[in-house]
């Protein structure tokens, strides 16, 4: 956590200090990767922070050093724990048991530079939806000669997820790894082929724009900077687009990630949860407890939303920035949530949940490159993809 | 009592001598040996080692993926060692025959060196980011499509002009004082014989300096192996595809992204044996070859 949404979480500790007397000092680390590293380190020596911020994507990675604390223990048993919404808790629900306190939770949508759209002649009103559509848009975009390129998004395993979730399609078997060991990635299906035929289209007719593999702030500029009419990235940069299309002088709006052929399963969550590790004294996990129940309280969950864009992740807290007309006025805020909630619980809207998450990451991201630039054909690249991914969980599980 | 005999008293010499030793042992053979030991494991944080035998260097023979990123790594040092040191030669053998203007010149040339790897790497990076790169747009007016994020050959060529570009000043540093060393008889007899200017450099002081070349060869080889991890780290991540994946970025990666901290030992140890041997062989053809007077 960096930025206005580091300064955002400073505020709240700090009001957490205040209020309850108890001490807590916020250690910021580079990147989610870093907190991985450091963490990982940190309970292999025995010298851990008392509470730490993982990215869903490395959850079971730190599950499996079984030197976690279910975060469930900590709260106290009137905690509301119902109000949280389900679509949100299901990730973090292991074995009937809410293992990490999530907080600031995402996914990914489509923005777009409504000025663009409207000098190309597209009505900013119906933004693309399909694959085909966002496709076409793209065509229309660069042959009018409004922006160099359509699209653009990070190469980042996340939007592969999103891709499959969306499509209701499974990334691994095993569901996700939330049924069990995964051994494979599902790659004989009409999502994946669509996907990467559509994408290798998108690179090879100059309609994507490659920022790089993850490469978020890129993507981000690239799209600020008008060289791609469209951006797919996470809803917690709302705040940052909103001022930073203000300050290149365009209009922007947001919808829906895009579905590959029109029918929308839903998103799968991103973001990060907090975690605890186990053996504490009894008095240091009340502390903590305490701190866990302010972070997830609604007035907190609507100071971090306004202050990110991550989405409120408390019912109450939902139902207050309604009351009080927020969503009204700010219905970019609203995307993201309105497509969490829209989706159907299935196996494919729980993101991936396996213990070697950075290697299968990597494997897909650098496979992604291969199969968008034409290096491989789809069909090699997928069986290519495939067997790579099945080699590091094997690897893992073994 | 001989020259180098310079302390009498054995506890003097080892008390003088104990700060290196310290941090050898404890910074250099300390690690070597766990390294080497724990690539006899399957090592990973915080879910406890197992004692695994040869398995790790099996799965390092049997890799493909291993195997390319040992290609590449040789191509890409050795594309380092001859560009580096052809274009420190010319930069050289130009500020030695100017006469005004060379603190200028030098200057300008040393300057990339200066910087740290990571400042370089990202300087280069905004310099030719296929986006939003300061001189992309000018490239690209030649008829050159910059794509090196998905281009594996154009990413190869564009950290590799990033190495050369950051190593040149070292290696011009040590040229224009070596060439600054030549006597001056042997150029005023080359002029008044003749000489063309570029067989003057390459047959009259490139044989002189040749010592000077020896070590900045070996320095470009260790340089090209472990002194460009940073721009990789920042320009490409060791893409597109494994395009620039060099062993010592490969290894980085499998021990502080992937925490298989046994299978990047067993890598360490490869690339700690493999340019150990290069370094050897160097050294025994310098021996033959270089010039060292007499």
């Amino acid at each position: 956590m960096g930025g206005t949404n580091g300064e955002t979480l400073q505020g709240l500790v700090d009001q957490f200090q205040s209020e309850t007397d108890i001490n807590a000092n916020l250690v910021f680390q580079d990147s989610y990767e870093g907190v991985l590293t450091n963490t990982l380190s940190a309970l292999d020596s025995g010298e851990v922070p008392d509470v730490f911020q993982i990215d869903s994507l490395f959850a079971q990675q730190v599950l499996d050093t079984d030197a976690v604390e279910p975060v469930e223990n900590l709260l106290s048993d009137n905690y509301p724990v119902d109000d949280f919404l389900s679509n949100v808790t299901s990730f973090f629900t292991i074995d009937d048991t809410l293992t990490s306190m999530p907080f600031n939770n995402s996914n990914a949508i489509l923005y777009y530079n409504r000025s663009a759209f409207k000098e190309a002649g597209l009505d900013p009103d119906s933004p693309p939806t399909t694959l085909e559509e966002v496709r076409s848009y793209s065509q229309t975009l660069v042959d009018e000669g409004v922006t160099e390129a359509g699209l653009t998004w990070p190469n980042h395993v996340w939007f592969v997820e999103h891709f499959y979730s969306v499509d209701g399609q499974t990334l691994l078997d095993a569901e996700n790894g939330h049924a069990g060991q995964p051994t494979t990635m599902q790659t004989d299906n009409s999502t994946a082929r669509s996907l990467y035929e559509w994408w290798h289209e998108m690179a090879d007719n100059g309609l994507f724009s490659n920022p790089g593999i993850e490469a978020w702030g890129e993507a981000t500029s690239t799209f600020l900077t008008g060289k791609a009419a469209m951006l797919m990235t996470s809803t917690a940069s709302v705040t940052g687009i909103r001022s930073g299309a203000e300050e290149n002088g365009f209009e922007v709006d947001n919808a829906f990630y895009p579905t590959i052929d029109g029918d929308r399963t839903g998103p799968v969550i991103g973001g990060a949860s907090w975690f605890v590790p186990s053996g504490l004294p009894q008095e240091r996990q009340d502390d903590i407890g305490s701190f866990l129940e302010f972070m997830g309280r609604p007035e907190s969950q609507i100071t971090w939303h306004k202050g990110t864009g991550y989405y409120p992740i408390r019912q109450s807290a939902v139902e207050q920035l309604e009351n009080d007309g927020w969503f009204a006025e700010n219905p970019m805020y609203r995307t993201a949530f309105d497509q969490l909630t829209q989706a159907e619980s299935t196996p494919a809207t729980k993101r991936m949940l396996i213990g070697p998450a950075r290697q299968v990451q990597t494997t897909i991201q650098d496979m992604s490159v291969e199969l968008f630039s034409g290096d491989v054909s789809v069909d090699e690249g997928l069986s290519e993809l495939k067997s790579a991914v099945e080699d590091e969980l094997d690897r893992y599980y073994s | 009592m001989s020259t180098r005999e310079v302390f009498t008293d054995r506890l003097q010499a080892g008390v003088l001598l104990l700060p290196t030793m310290v941090v050898s042992l404890v910074f250099l053979y300390y690690p070597t040996v766990r390294a080497v030991g724990l690539s006899l494991y399957r090592a990973s944080l915080a879910r406890g080692d197992v004692f695994v035998g040869l398995e790790n260097y099996r799965r390092l023979a049997s890799s493909s993926e291993y195997l390319r990123s040992v290609l590449i790594s040789v191509l890409f040092a050795a594309c380092v060692v001859v560009g580096v040191m052809a274009v420190a030669l010319c930069v050289s053998f130009l500020i030695h025959e100017i006469d005004v203007g060379k603190g200028v010149y030098l200057v300008a040339v040393i300057w990339p060196y200066a910087l740290p790897p990571a400042v370089a790497g990202l300087v280069f990076l905004f310099i030719a980011h296929p986006n939003i790169g300061i001189f992309t747009s000018y490239i690209e007016a030649f008829g050159v499509d910059v794509n090196w994020f998905s281009n594996g050959p154009q990413a190869f060529v564009v950290v590799l002009i990033a190495a050369v570009w950051k190593q040149v000043g070292y290696n011009v540093i040590f040229m224009t004082a070596a060439l600054g060393n030549v006597p001056e008889s042997l150029t005023e007899t080359a002029e008044l014989d003749g000489v063309s200017r570029t067989r003057r450099l390459l047959r009259v002081y490139v044989p002189i300096i040749s010592p000077t070349l020896v070590f900045l060869v070996i320095m470009n080889t260790i340089y090209g192996f472990f002194g460009t991890f940073a721009m990789v780290d920042l320009m490409t991540k060791g893409g597109p595809a494994g395009a620039t994946n060099i062993l010592i970025y490969d290894l980085y990666r499998t021990a502080f992204q992937f925490y298989e901290f046994g299978f990047a030992s067993a890598k360490s140890v490869v690339l700690f044996v493999a340019v150990g041997l290069l370094m050897y062989g160097q050294f025994r053809l310098s021996d033959r070859y270089a010039y060292y007077g007499g």
